[in-house]
């Protein structure tokens, strides 16, 4: 599958860009415009969290994708080194990040994978490794981001020194690419089948459909990519998004009604 | 990006499974080694998941118990086995011996991904059983290399299973028990994961191959009511519709458009 890379022995491993992937549509976006656009050597680094109920989907998604792509693309095959796999509980833990990591947690409320994230990242000394965050509104948590994502700007200079410690490691290659332009590059280099397949739920239902209520859920309906969801899924989205709601709005209500929940449908 | 473990490091295949954990914890508890666990995802298997978290609750309770062994256990090698390298000698030695044996596609992959990462001596934990079936008797010398000293051995077989050793092939599982309980590490052992379907809810599926083992094993105490019940109830009836493939070919496809898995 890879002998082309093993043959060159590390010099395709060392010319490779690094890239997060998780099988998710910015992820595999990138991962199919390096390869089939940029002909770019690309090392694929996926990090296992057994708490995310998703973990089997991601792992199908990433095989499909990788069995499709080597038939549609022979070529890729020499381009696509083997992914590398860690558990999250693997990673080396690191007091200083972990720190930073609470300071910025309160103050733009960043979830827990920019942790675990970072401190791989330290362990292994990786810097700019590519992470798919996709272009859309300025939100805070983005606005506190952007002198990383523009280095060598004389504009955006005001960097928490929190933000930077758990976020320096990374590139930012489609900070402001929308995903209904990523429709129109991947229809044009004619891998939007490849790029369908990715999947982003973090809650799949029993019946494997997406849960529609999860955050990647709600941004694939609000960034343009409702075609993906199935009738059920829809309904799903447009009767829990009021609850959703509350919850930013009213946190103990939502505690309350998700306790409701839990005890109705527990295990 | 290095995953090299230190040389006096005991390499060991480690699923969360009963025998494989008993292994792992027996290298660490009890032979004091440091040990570098090898996991490899097959997307097909439907537990690979619940895997994966047996395994890490099983790493929290012992670091949480036995705090001196954490820079013995080191991090865990995972590899999806999609990536492992073609190897079109393995392959071919092991079509010889599946048509001879009908053995498990993963001895293929196994061996495949042993000759990668130029693994000898790699701990495969196969426990001691009362009864062999034809394709583990082929092995025999291997397994028991001085119990059978000058035995022929079918040189596909040992293409295939030279890269292992077989550390607990003189234990049954309910001396693994005794030796446990013995030890220490009983609480551990049973938080093990064995079942290769389980339901949506997370339990045994009490039909599948390893849950068969645990009731024929008399360690049935493992499985939930529900699943000894599919065990008893639901499995004979399958086992029967199996002698006649096309209706169960046709309830197969039933059931799979009911619980849909698959993304």
């Amino acid at each position: 599958m890879h002998g082309y890379y093993l043959r060159m022995g590390n010099s395709a491993s060392n010319n490779s860009i690094k890239l997060l992937w998780s099988g998710g549509w910015d992820s595999t976006f990138r991962l199919l415009q390096l390869l089939l656009i940029e002909k770019k050597f690309v090392k694929p680094y996926y990090l296992i969290d057994p708490n995310r109920k998703s973990l089997n989907y991601e792992i199908r998604t990433m095989r499909e994708i990788k069995n499709r792509l080597f038939q549609k693309f022979p070529e890729t095959q020499k381009l696509l080194l083997p992914t590398y796999m860690c558990e999250v509980n693997d990673i080396k833990e690191n007091p200083d990040i972990t720190k930073h990591y609470q300071i910025v947690k309160k103050k733009y409320s960043f979830g827990e994978q920019y942790d675990w994230l970072a401190r791989f990242a330290v362990e292994h000394e990786l810097n700019e490794i590519e992470i798919s965050w996709e272009g859309r509104e300025m939100t805070t948590k983005r606005k506190a981001v952007l002198p990383l994502v523009h280095p060598s700007s004389d504009i955006y200079t005001d960097l928490d020194p929190s933000i930077n410690e758990i976020f320096k490691y990374y590139r930012y290659p489609i900070f402001y690419t929308l995903r209904t332009e990523m429709i129109s590059i991947a229809e044009q280099n004619d891998f939007f089948d490849l790029l369908d397949l990715s999947w982003s739920c973090h809650s799949p239902s029993r019946w494997g459909r997406p849960c529609g209520r999860c955050t990647p859920c709600v941004t694939v309906m609000e960034t343009g990519l409702s075609y993906r969801f199935s009738f059920v899924t829809k309904i799903k989205y447009y009767f829990f998004k009021p609850l959703l709601n509350t919850k930013k709005k009213s946190p103990r209500i939502y505690r309350f009604l998700k306790k409701v929940k839990n005890f109705f449908l527990r295990d | 990006m290095d995953n090299s473990s230190p040389k006096d490091a005991v390499n060991m295949f480690w699923s969360g499974g009963w025998d494989s954990t008993f292994r792992l914890l027996q290298n660490l508890l009890i032979e004091k080694k440091v040990v570098k666990p090898y996991y490899l995802i097959d997307p097909d298997r439907e537990s690979f998941a619940v895997e994966i978290s047996a395994m890490r609750e099983i790493k929290n309770k012992l670091f949480e118990r036995f705090p001196e062994i954490r820079g013995r256990l080191l991090p865990t090698y995972i590899c999806g086995i999609y990536d492992i390298k073609e190897n079109p000698a393995i392959t071919k030695h092991f079509q010889i011996i599946q048509e001879k044996y009908a053995f498990g596609a993963q001895y293929e992959w196994l061996a495949k991904f042993a000759d990668e990462h130029k693994l000898y001596n790699i701990e495969m934990s196969w426990e001691q059983r009362h009864s062999l079936p034809a394709k583990r008797e082929a092995i025999l010398p291997l397994v028991y290399p001085s119990k059978y000293p000058d035995a022929h051995i079918d040189p596909s077989i040992y293409e295939i299973f030279k890269f292992y050793t077989f550390p607990i092939s003189n234990i049954f599982k309910k001396d693994m028990i005794h030796i446990a309980k013995k030890s220490g590490f009983y609480d551990l052992m049973q938080l093990t994961w064995s079942c290769h379907s389980p339901t949506w809810r997370g339990k045994p599926c009490g039909i599948c191959v390893p849950c068969h083992d645990i009731i024929e094993t008399e360690m049935g105490h493992r499985l939930p009511l529900t699943s000894k019940l599919k065990h008893y109830i639901l499995k004979p009836l399958i086992d029967s519709l199996k002698k006649y493939p096309r209706v169960y070919q046709l309830v197969k496809k039933a059931r799979m458009l009911f619980f849909f898995k698959n993304p």
